[in-house]
């Protein structure tokens, strides 16, 4: 048993003894968790004997239920007034509907406070809204470059390649080749928001809530980002599952991705064990961002819950304990978005996909310039217009200003609709 | 021209288109059984084979020893009994109603029953799914059956078939006594077997395959039929591809089984309903 | 089961022998009702609530939680200027054109095909084209992708060696007709099996005496067949029509509603208001927008067809 487990059960041997002065906190407790990956869900089975011995009178019932499914269930049970779980998982993807009119969830600023010089706070902006924290985040998401060392070191490509000019350059070579160095999508919104949020900007929207889709800077990420598809340093594919068959066949030498894309690939690239590495992104000048974000998914507790002390020390316990946070990175590369458990030895090993690469090292170098996105009620809205604007401007229908113009208009337009 | 040799001609241009869609058809299913002895990476190669280049189970294992196929698969034939079941119940009973009583507000009420079948199921979406969660029917089997048990298209169909029903048999057994129900368990619904034939494979197979409301209404594992738990095996985070196609293709023996059993009867038994309608 | 043993028992007190006796009066005007109530409660209880609550929605903003704005018809006036709104409108309809154009003739031809006397192996056509409905929708999903993409689909490689250059089967000009190939794929073989039905229903002896009368194959088609199948016609053309304005799940499977929205359905974008932007009023004013429609168009149709003229 590690120090900070048993730290962590003290702490809450304490914390319990303090609540005991309440009638209820002897009482049987069952805490029921939502969750929408087999992934979660072994983290649950895995922690669940060593929760009871910490609180034997707390049960934990796990539901997992499909990512769709399950926030339509949880808007289903916060329009009715009752049947909410204790605790939801909620994917960043949906994170925006449920901050809309009175917020079903328990805002948890108080709670993470003790964390704050440990956990990753910029992680917490996804889910939070006028100053409220719904959502802990379970993993860091830091995105970085993955990319073929062979075919980089055939061309005499020395990585990591400091800014994306010179990743250009550098990749010229491949591009004779016949292998496209990077692979960008042209009709979703994804890899050009990593981008977006590598550059600086905070996304679709400024930390006061208003639409900066067409700003300046947007639009001139979008244009390089055209840039890079008209060039050929990046292709697009139009289909995931032709990015990984092109992969397959080494004809892309370069991705972008965050840390749980290692465990993608593990999974639907498995015969590329050996031949693949990763860097920092290329930063957009010298000295700039070379990491982004991409995903996550946090712990919320709603407000239907009866026992909100006790999903919160479950989700301590979950989230806080160095132990759990290991199991659930084996489980599916999810890097804790916690300062002290980076440099754990187990995120450090050498990871033999990655030809024994420590990803550990390099995420945790990035971990501090995990950059700040601004989120809010209306993102939903924005992303699915911006992937519109994004096809529209590959498919030269539209300028990048003119197609991002479009949509921050019709994007106010439906902020003002309500 | 010789009359034998265009016969010939039809034929086989008959038979070759026949064959041409059928193919077209059924490609994408052999395509995917194909898939269900792959590793995702030759799931994935850009000129796909149709022959596995090295064939294994291991999707299958992986179906039953992680993800409990078994187990979903009886929740989903438990359903699908027991809605097929109710509904040849209800819905041959309002159908005989129908097709062999006068009443007063009939039409009206026919109109009506037509006019459910043209309310999308979204639109009533979120009050119902309130409405379900309100009755406490969430995460039960009874939600999942209950709101559709008694749907129009059955009773639709299965006033047609009645109607084709002889009422001066009705008659000498209202005669002899009997009462009115007994006239629709012993003497009507008999003569209509095809016909519930028909509409058993119909209902198992709606009830079988639905996706939106038993994902919604059913939260615990152990409760999830299987559409809900091949749903469940692809997200941004993780795809298994190969496994969803061994459990697509292991879910649709059941109602392939049924279709070969009940196929002769199927036939009769809609030549019945479109006779009379 | 208790009217059952009401008929069907002995009984001796002469209030049971009255009450048996008002029973056989009176069953046959109660009896029908009570056989049709279980569709009529649940009916009420599960969707005409729920549909008044729908248009309750309809005329206030409420992303679900906090307090309701009434706007009265503001939902509804918002629609007719809201792009995507007309856009997913015409897309529906070019679906339902589409299904009506194509899917329900190839249905036909199928049937009239497998029905008449030149053909053999009838079971294994009709398993064949059933087969699709029952491939679930989440597996389907790759194997369409790999069918339809742009670069290297099925479709495409196959082009090349007919020598034809690639065609982008899922960019805005080709993804609806790429859509309605799946539903083809998905829903022609049910319809032929409605229309064989009805074909094996026409009475071989109408067939005889037109050839007695000198009718050629055109001929008996036209005056046969054609009339003869009114019935089934109208049941499928309705079934159809519901269909088509609530068709949702294969322009998800292939693209996602996309791409630029090139390929979703009204019922795709009800859900999208609905549940994705938590925008229930909206969401339900399009519902009752969609339910009008089909509520609309399939009178009309059942009013064409003549299935009004006829009291049963």
């Amino acid at each position: 048993m590690s120090i900070a487990r048993r730290i962590g059960i003290l702490l809450l041997l304490v914390s319990m003894l303090v609540g005991a002065g309440s009638a209820t906190a002897q009482d049987d407790v069952t805490l029921t968790i939502w969750t929408f990956g087999a992934f979660f869900t072994d983290l649950y089975k895995g922690i669940e004997a060593d929760y009871k011995e910490i609180a034997p009178h707390v049960t934990i019932v796990v539901e997992e239920i499909p990512y769709v499914q399950l926030y339509d269930n949880l808007q289903g049970t916060f329009v009715a007034g009752v049947g909410a779980p204790d605790i939801v998982d909620i994917e960043q993807g949906v994170i925006s509907r449920f901050l809309k009119g009175e917020p079903g969830l328990v805002p948890l600023n108080d709670m993470i406070t003790p964390y704050e010089d440990d956990y990753i706070m910029a992680k917490t902006a996804l889910y939070a809204y006028e100053g409220a924290i719904y959502g802990i985040d379970h993993c860091l998401c830091p995105v970085v470059l993955y990319y073929r060392h062979d075919i980089f070191a055939d061309a005499g490509i020395e990585m990591p390649i400091a800014t994306w000019d010179e990743f250009i350059e550098a990749t010229a070579p491949l591009t004779e080749q016949g292998i496209s160095p990077l692979v960008l999508d042209d009709r979703s919104w994804g890899d050009y928001y990593m981008l977006l949020l590598q550059s600086g900007s905070p996304g679709f929207f400024d930390d006061e809530g208003n639409v900066i889709v067409d700003s300046p800077g947007n639009i001139a990420v979008l244009e390089w980002y055209l840039g890079l598809l008209e060039s050929g340093v990046a292709i697009s594919t139009g289909d995931w599952y032709v990015t990984w068959g092109l992969r397959a066949e080494g004809k892309i030498a370069a991705v972008i991705g965050a840390d749980w894309h290692a465990g993608s690939m593990k999974n639907e690239l498995a015969e590329g064990a050996g031949l693949w590495r990763a860097a920092p992104l290329p930063a957009f000048e010298e000295g700039g961002s070379r990491t982004s974000t991409f995903g996550g998914t946090a712990y919320t507790i709603t407000t239907q819950s009866e026992h909100p002390e006790e999903a919160w020390a479950f989700i301590e316990f979950a989230m806080f304990d160095e132990d759990n946070k290991i199991l659930e990175y084996h489980i599916n590369n999810l890097l804790p978005p916690i300062l002290s458990h980076l440099d754990n030895e187990a995120l450090l090993a050498p990871d033999p996909y990655f030809d024994n690469q420590s990803l550990g090292e390099l995420f945790l170098e990035l971990a501090p310039e995990v950059p700040f996105q601004a989120r809010g009620p209306w993102w939903n809205e924005a992303s699915t217009l911006v992937a519109n604007a994004v096809f529209e401007a590959t498919q030269g229908e539209k300028t990048a200003e003119q197609a991002l113009k479009d949509a921050a208009d019709e994007l106010r337009r439906q902020i003002d609709f309500g | 021209m010789d009359n034998t040799l265009t016969r010939r001609a039809q034929r086989t241009i008959a038979y070759g288109f026949l064959f041409f869609i059928l193919i077209s058809m059924a490609t994408p299913f052999v395509w995917m059984i194909s898939n269900t002895f792959k590793e995702q990476y030759e799931i994935f190669q850009l000129r796909p084979t149709l022959i596995p280049e090295e064939p294994h189970l291991r999707n299958y294992v992986r179906l039953f020893a992680e993800f409990d196929f078994a187990r979903h698969f009886l929740n989903s034939a438990f359903i699908a009994v027991v809605h097929t079941a109710a509904h040849l119940f209800l819905a041959s009973l309002a159908g005989f109603a129908f097709a062999k009583y006068n009443f007063p507000l009939k039409n009206f009420l026919f109109l009506v029953l037509l006019g459910s079948m043209m309310v999308p199921l979204y639109t009533i979406f979120i009050p119902l799914f309130v409405l379900v969660i309100r009755l406490g029917l969430v995460n039960s089997y009874a939600g999942v059956i209950i709101p559709g048990v008694a749907g129009a298209f059955g009773i639709f169909f299965m006033k047609q078939s009645m109607e084709a029903v002889p009422n001066e048999l009705l008659d000498s057994a209202r005669i002899d006594g009997a009462t009115e129900f007994r006239i629709y368990w012993q003497i009507a619904l008999p003569l209509v077997r095809p016909a519930l034939a028909v509409l058993a494979v119909l209902a198992f197979m709606t009830s079988w395959n639905d996706f939106v409301w038993p994902l919604v209404v059913l939260r615990s594992r152990e409760l999830q039929t299987l559409p809900v738990v091949m749903a469940g095996m692809r997200n941004m985070y993780r795809n298994e591809h190969g496994v969803v196609m061994a459990a697509s293709l292991l879910s649709t023996i059941p109602i392939l089984l049924l279709f070969l059993v009940l196929q002769r009867q199927f036939l009769a038994g809609l030549t019945v309903g479109a006779v009379k309608s | 089961m208790a009217s059952v043993s009401i008929g069907g028992g002995t009984s001796n007190t002469d209030e049971e022998r009255g009450l048996r006796a008002w029973w056989s009066r009176s069953q046959r005007k109660v009896v029908p009702y009570v056989f049709i109530s279980p569709f009529y409660i649940l009916f009420i209880v599960f969707s005409v609530g729920p549909l008044i609550y729908a248009l309750y929605l309809s005329m206030h903003r409420w992303p679900g939680t906090g307090s309701m704005r009434h706007v009265g018809l503001g939902n509804y006036t918002y629609l007719a200027g809201d792009p995507v709104f007309l856009k997913s409108l015409w897309n529906t309809v070019y679906y339902a054109i589409g299904a009506f154009l194509f899917i329900l003739p190839l249905a036909l031809l199928l049937a009239l095909l497998i029905n008449s006397t030149l053909i053999r192996l009838k079971s294994l056509f009709r398993i064949g084209y059933f087969l699709p409905i029952l491939t679930s929708t989440v597996a389907a999903t790759l194997i369409f992708l790999m069918i339809f993409n742009n670069q290297f689909g099925l479709i495409n490689q196959g082009l090349a060696l007919l020598g034809i250059p690639a065609l982008k089967w899922l960019d805005e000009e080709l993804v609806k007709i790429s859509v309605l190939a799946v539903a083809t794929w998905r829903y022609a073989g049910i319809n032929v099996l409605y229309f064989l039905t009805g074909l094996q229903s026409i009475p071989p002896d109408l067939y005889e005496a037109a050839q007695v009368d000198g009718a050629g194959t055109w001929a008996q088609f036209r005056y046969v067949t054609i009339p003869q199948l009114r019935p089934i016609a109208l049941f499928v053309g309705v079934v159809t029509m519901i269909g088509s304005f609530q068709f949702f799940a294969e322009p998800l499977i292939l693209a996602n509603g996309g791409p630029n929205d090139a390929s979703l359905t009204l019922a795709n974008y009800l859900y999208r208001m609905g549940f994705t932007h938590a925008k229930l009023g909206y969401g339900s004013a399009i519902g009752w927008v969609l339910a009008l429609i089909i509520f609309g168009l399939s009178f009309i149709q059942l009013y064409l067809f003549g299935a009004f003229r006829k009291d049963d």
